[in-house]
């Protein structure tokens, strides 16, 4: 049977079920799964957004995608050698330690020192643009730190202030030895992920091998252009450098506990709010078989015609495919237009709210709090890949559904449906 | 038509339909029950007979068999050649859409289609060219009697009509057999009358072969052939 025969059998059987039964069936399935396309959408895009946000940060201002730690100081010909690798975005040396920082007000915190090479905020453009300056100088001059602002507001200190770090340096690998240096805040950075903006510093390469860190200390960090290719970058990065393949780790190694939560939390919310589905593919399911049930005499008088039942069953397997069409894209269109404007959504869900509750109990209530999220606004992130997996599972379940609903009419036997009528 | 009766099928010509040693036994929750034992028998083409017996004697089961809407317990049915036992399902889909066409007692047209489109549909999803289905359609409506009923539904049509309409849905796809159930069992003496006579003339001008199962003796006797069902095989009708 052809595609458009299919077709014109389909839509001829909805036409008799929405006049004997109304659009009921077919628009709650197809509501049902807009709703959780729409949801799924939604709320992964915005997972997407906080969850992106700190691992952007993380990986382009504090982690790299691979990190080397040569024995020795790396030639700068070999780093030359390895910036023209296919797949290699940037290729930076640092040294880093641990500090304690004293601001004016004798207050110590921890906090990580960096120190890079002037020419690292050119080299590697999305380590800059994480790095959003607040106040001061992109790259510090000699002597000076660019300090992350909740650790400047900690330790109570601006532009232009002092601070004195403790380094530990270690410079034989056996005896550790305190130094006391006095830095002055060159710039103020922001990142929007906290524990960064609480814990970082960096100072150029210069000011940091003044006393703070050791040439021997000093790592090689890699950014890659997709971070996925890790590991094979890893052996072709190795390779080109001669070194073994243990001297270098891998973003997913020295992130994993933390990413890996990430990656949880949002499988377990796919899962959770995925059930949706599930709910409608049960109602797309009874809403066929009822329908098959009630076409049985048709059936049967389809296969005495000389349809064969595979065909047949096609015919009534097109409405779950068109509920999942439907519904997909339906769900899909509203769900990224909801995640586009969810700050607008929430403040228009917030401002609704406390219209109620000031009219009922005087009260009010804080959907984003900008303070206890540490973002200026709610981030969303549409990934297309995730969009189309989404419609996708949405069409499956419904047609899946639909499709097992129709294997009722396998089990039609003309002959005794037709004789005993 | 002719009304003398033929006892013995024409052997010079290889038979259109052939029931060769066949059985047919249903199996019921306590016993067994055969319907067809040892059935051989068989219909030259363009001969129209007629099968006649008790109610419950298998006639119906004998014509489900030709159409291959059911499958005999033991032996082999041959139409046009085709052991249609042995057919596979899609074997099975062409040889009902294109071998054989089936007239139902209670006619079986489908209230969500038209007249016209229950005609053409089985002829458009067999194949045909949508236009060449519709055209042929028309004809055979015209030739019924029912051309200008063809944008109507089946639901308001009465019982003659709809036998009427469901007559030239049979004949769609050209089909060399024609098996009738009770064609004319539901319908009152005027009707059936029509009917038999639109019946009986059509296969006669499109030289169809007809196997028709019927109660009624003195349509049974307008056939070629008249056959009696009982006790699980065929004998020919005795002549009043």
């Amino acid at each position: 049977m052809k595609f458009r025969g299919l077709l014109f059998l389909s839509t001829r059987y909805l036409r008799s079920k929405r006049r004997e039964r109304g659009w009921s069936a077919p628009l709650m399935s197809v509501l049902g799964l807009m709703v959780g396309v729409l949801t799924l959408n939604a709320v992964l895009a915005v997972m997407n957004g906080f969850q992106l946000t700190f691992i952007e940060s993380i990986l382009e201002v504090s982690s790299y995608h691979l990190q080397w730690t040569p024995p020795q100081p790396v030639p700068e010909s070999v780093l030359q050698r390895l910036r023209t690798l296919p797949g290699v975005r940037a290729v930076e040396p640092y040294t880093e330690t641990q500090t304690l920082v004293y601001g004016s007000g004798g207050d110590a915190r921890p906090a990580i020192l960096r120190g890079l090479s002037p020419l690292a905020w050119k080299r590697d453009p999305q380590f800059a643009h994480h790095l959003t300056v607040l106040a001061g100088s992109a790259v510090p001059g000699k002597g000076q730190v660019l300090i992350g602002e909740e650790l400047a507001r900690t330790l109570g200190v601006g532009l232009g202030d002092t601070l004195r770090v403790l380094a530990l340096q270690n410079p034989h690998f056996s005896i550790f030895r305190p130094i006391y240096t006095t830095l002055t805040v060159g710039g103020i950075f922001r990142t929007g992920y906290y524990e960064i903006d609480v814990g970082w510093l960096f100072v150029t390469r210069e000011t940091a091998l003044a006393g703070l860190t050791s040439p021997q200390e000093e790592k090689i960090g890699f950014k890659l252009i997709h971070e996925d290719d890790d590991q094979a970058m890893m052996k072709l990065i190795a390779k080109t450098a001669g070194a073994p393949l243990a001297e270098f780790t891998s973003w997913r190694t020295f992130n994993a506990a933390f990413f890996g939560a990430l990656k949880t939390e949002k499988t377990a919310m796919m899962f959770l709010v995925g059930l949706v589905f599930l709910v409608v593919g049960v109602n797309v399911f009874q809403s066929q078989r009822r329908t098959v049930q009630e076409h049985t005499e048709e059936i049967a008088v389809w296969q005495a015609l000389g349809l064969d039942v595979q065909r047949i069953r096609k015919v009534f397997a097109w409405e779950g495919l068109g509920v999942g069409i439907l519904g997909a894209v339906l769900g899909t269109v509203l769900g990224i237009l909801v995640a586009h404007s969810i700050s607008h959504v929430l403040t228009t869900l917030q401002d609704l709210l406390n219209t109620l509750l000031k009219a009922f109990s005087g009260g009010g209530v804080t959907l984003f709090s900008r303070e206890a999220f540490y973002l200026p606004s709610i981030p969303a992130r549409v990934i297309p890949q995730e969009v189309a997996l989404i419609a996708g599972f949405a069409i499956v379940s419904a047609a899946l559904a639909s499709w097992l609903a129709s294997s009722r009419v396998t089990k039609i036997v003309p002959s005794e449906v037709l004789k005993n009528e | 038509m002719s009304d003398s009766v033929t006892h013995s099928p024409t052997l010079t010509t290889p038979p259109l339909l052939e029931y060769r040693s066949v059985d047919k036994t249903f199996t019921g929750q306590s016993e067994e029950l055969p319907i067809l034992k040892g059935l051989n028998w068989s219909l030259s083409p363009q001969v129209s007979a007629s099968i006649t017996g008790e109610s419950g004697a298998g006639k119906s089961t004998l014509l489900h068999l030709a159409a291959a809407l059911d499958r005999p317990t033991s032996g082999t049915i041959f139409v046009a050649g085709q052991a249609v036992s042995q057919l596979k399902e899609k074997e099975l889909s062409q040889f009902r859409a294109k071998t054989v066409g089936i007239i139902f007692q209670f006619h079986f047209l489908l209230k969500e289609f038209s007249v016209a489109e229950n005609v053409w549909m089985p002829a458009w999803l067999a194949g045909e060219s949508k236009k060449i289905a519709q055209v042929r359609a028309r004809d055979l409506l015209a030739q019924v009697g029912m051309e200008k009923r063809s944008l109507d539904y089946p639901g308001i049509l009465s019982g003659g009509e709809r036998q009427r309409v469901a007559l030239a849905r049979a004949l769609i796809n050209d089909p060399p057999l024609l098996l009738a159930d009770e064609p004319t069992g539901n319908l009152d003496e005027r009707n059936s009358l029509h009917v038999q006579e639109l019946l009986l003339n059509l296969v006669s001008q499109t030289k169809k072969t007809l196997l028709l199962v019927t109660h009624d003796h003195v349509f049974a006797r307008r056939c070629q052939q008249a056959w009696r069902l009982t006790a699980g095989t065929l004998v020919p009708e005795e002549k009043p």
